[in-house]
């Protein structure tokens, strides 16, 4: 006598109601008998099937992802922000390694040279400067074109791409200032520098080419500094110059700028500055 | 209908008018833009795809002015773009390209973002090397990434920059016939040098030249301006504007009949080089 599955146990089966060893027996039967795969064919819920099928497409026809991206969501970042990361210019490998090593050779000079705490805090502020500069941009990210076309606002790409890049280097910039020797408030003082270089160098980029912007700010600053070098020349000590007037300074640099950015933000959506 | 109409355009680089006063209209079906080098048919197609804006003139896509914040994002959510130099993120795969590309269009969610993505590389025939680097690809299947990405989410309107150059004799016919395909029920506006595509693809097609439009058609009313002025004949007619040696042994000549020749119907490209006059004979020579 040949043995079928009831219809009772069929439908609980479609409805994946089922132990796992009760559905290991169900397939293999299926597997033989032709009249139970009709009747299981009735009861399978279309929809369903062609959300299972279409997964199972996905999950086949997409390429597995790169170690980058699949750090980025292990740390929980969404798929898709981990692609639109992994496409920055200066997040890449190489350019996270030139930071690093420009860093240390900064941390290094630090202790051998004259002034060379103020080499470090001129230079630790400009590498964020620089990799937020290279992270979008006509000429700078080979698909500005597309994606000005594209729906996304491409200030939204930037502030995504801006973020990573500056916890990037700000970590790596963090991590040499510890290297200083005499640890004291000088590991932080490069920080707000950082912040005020990259929203001012933003709000330019509004009306400028990011490049331009870029150079425009990392001048500044170093006429800025070294003002303040040759001001205190005879007497000069990092905290001359980092300290809290100019701190002050800088937090108002940054509100300026940030109010600059949010007004002018759509300058990023029009892709004139190619 | 009218989904592209442009007036007056003028777009200026320094003392350069790359548009200087052009006009311009494209409803369904496919559109095609011919001109020499430098006519400013890149740059049309630029300000078309809101990438660019306009100096002076005035522009609608789908009635809507991509000036205003509202209008622009309305407008790129429902066009394809296609760059004449399309970059890359040479380290992605085709797949992974395309990929980002459709973050940017805004398809978020994951599943159907990767059938969109398997379908569009199926269409321009890339499903067997979606897991390819960009940068192992040759430069024809580079332009069919690039193409399969302005296919996302099939857009209404689709903009291509000289969507057929470095494609070889087979798959520039495939593309047509995707072309066509799309045409069908899309408004498509291409630039392109081959005026083949033009006569195998086209319901329309505009000729521009110094930013300007010098002809608007269809390519049998482009052809037709050089009725009567093509010939066939044994010898080279050496009043004739253009005169070269065919395939088959003869010389076809465009202008003024030589002896014994034979009067031939004009194909597109006869019709635009007679357009564009003595410039045109220059580059051709």
């Amino acid at each position: 006598m040949i043995w079928h599955v009831s219809s009772d146990l069929l439908e609980r089966y479609a409805r994946d109601d089922v132990d796992a060893p009760q559905a290991f027996s169900i397939e293999a039967h299926l597997l033989s008998c032709e009249p139970c795969r009709a009747n299981t064919t009735r009861l399978v819920d279309v929809d369903l099937l062609e959300r299972l099928w279409s997964e199972v497409r996905s999950q086949i026809s997409a390429p597995p992802i790169g170690s980058f991206e699949r750090v980025l969501v292990r740390l929980g970042i969404k798929d898709y922000t981990a692609r639109l990361l992994a496409a920055t210019p200066s997040l890449r490998r190489s350019w996270i390694l030139a930071v690093a090593a420009v860093l240390l050779l900064a941390v290094a000079v630090a202790d051998r040279v004259a002034h060379g705490y103020l080499l470090f805090l001129t230079i630790a502020p400009m590498l964020p400067l620089a990799g937020v500069a290279a992270a979008y941009g006509p000429g700078i990210d080979p698909t500005y074109e597309v994606g000005i076309a594209a729906p996304m606002r491409s200030f939204r790409l930037l502030l995504i791409r801006t973020t990573a890049v500056l916890a990037t280097t700000v970590a790596l910039s963090f991590m040499a200032a510890l290297l200083l020797p005499g640890f004291d408030w000088k590991v932080a003082a490069w920080l707000l520098p950082s912040l005020a270089l990259v929203t001012s160098s933003l709000a330019l980029a509004t009306a400028m080419h990011p490049l331009w912007a870029a150079g425009t700010v990392a001048l500044a600053w170093i006429a800025v500094t070294g003002t303040g070098a040759f001001l205190a020349l005879g007497k000069l000590h990092a905290r001359d110059i980092f300290g809290s007037t100019m701190q002050i300074a800088l937090l108002c640099v940054i509100a300026a700028a940030l109010t600059t950015l949010m007004a002018r933000r759509d300058g990023f959506e029009k892709g004139d500055h190619q | 209908m009218t989904n592209v109409l442009v007036s007056g355009a003028v777009k200026r680089f320094g003392r350069t008018r790359a548009l200087d006063g052009a006009s311009f209209e494209a409803g369904p079906g496919i559109t095609g833009l011919l001109g020499p080098n430098g006519a400013g048919k890149t740059t049309l197609l630029r300000v078309l795809a809101t990438v660019m804006s306009l100096n002076e003139g005035e522009i609608r896509v789908f009635g809507r002015d991509p000036a205003g914040h509202r209008d622009r994002l309305e407008i790129r959510r429902r066009l394809g773009y296609m760059p004449q130099e399309p970059g890359f993120h040479k380290n992605f795969t085709a797949f992974e390209f395309v990929d980002y590309v459709a973050i940017l269009k805004e398809m978020t969610h994951r599943r159907t973002r990767h059938d969109e993505v398997h379908r569009v590389l199926v269409a321009v025939g890339l499903e067997g090397a979606q897991s390819k680097k960009i940068k192992a690809l040759s430069g024809g299947m580079r332009r069919r990434v690039a193409l399969a990405q302005a296919l996302l989410g099939e857009p209404e309107l689709l903009i291509l920059d000289e969507p057929t150059a470095g494609l070889d004799p087979e798959q520039r016919l495939r593309f047509r016939e995707t072309m066509s395909h799309l045409g069908a029920d899309h408004s498509i506006v291409l630039s392109t040098h081959q005026t083949e595509d033009v006569a195998a693809l086209c319901s329309r097609v505009v000729v521009m030249n110094h930013g300007r439009n010098l002809f608007s058609g269809t390519p049998r009313d482009l052809a037709e301006l050089a009725r009567g002025a093509v010939w066939l004949s044994e010898e080279r007619a050496h009043g004739a504007r253009l005169s070269y040696r065919t395939g088959e042994g003869r010389y076809r000549n465009i202008g003024t009949a030589p002896d014994g020749a034979d009067q031939v119907d004009p194909t597109v490209e006869d019709g635009y080089l007679t357009l564009l006059g003595d410039e045109a004979f220059v580059e051709a020579a």
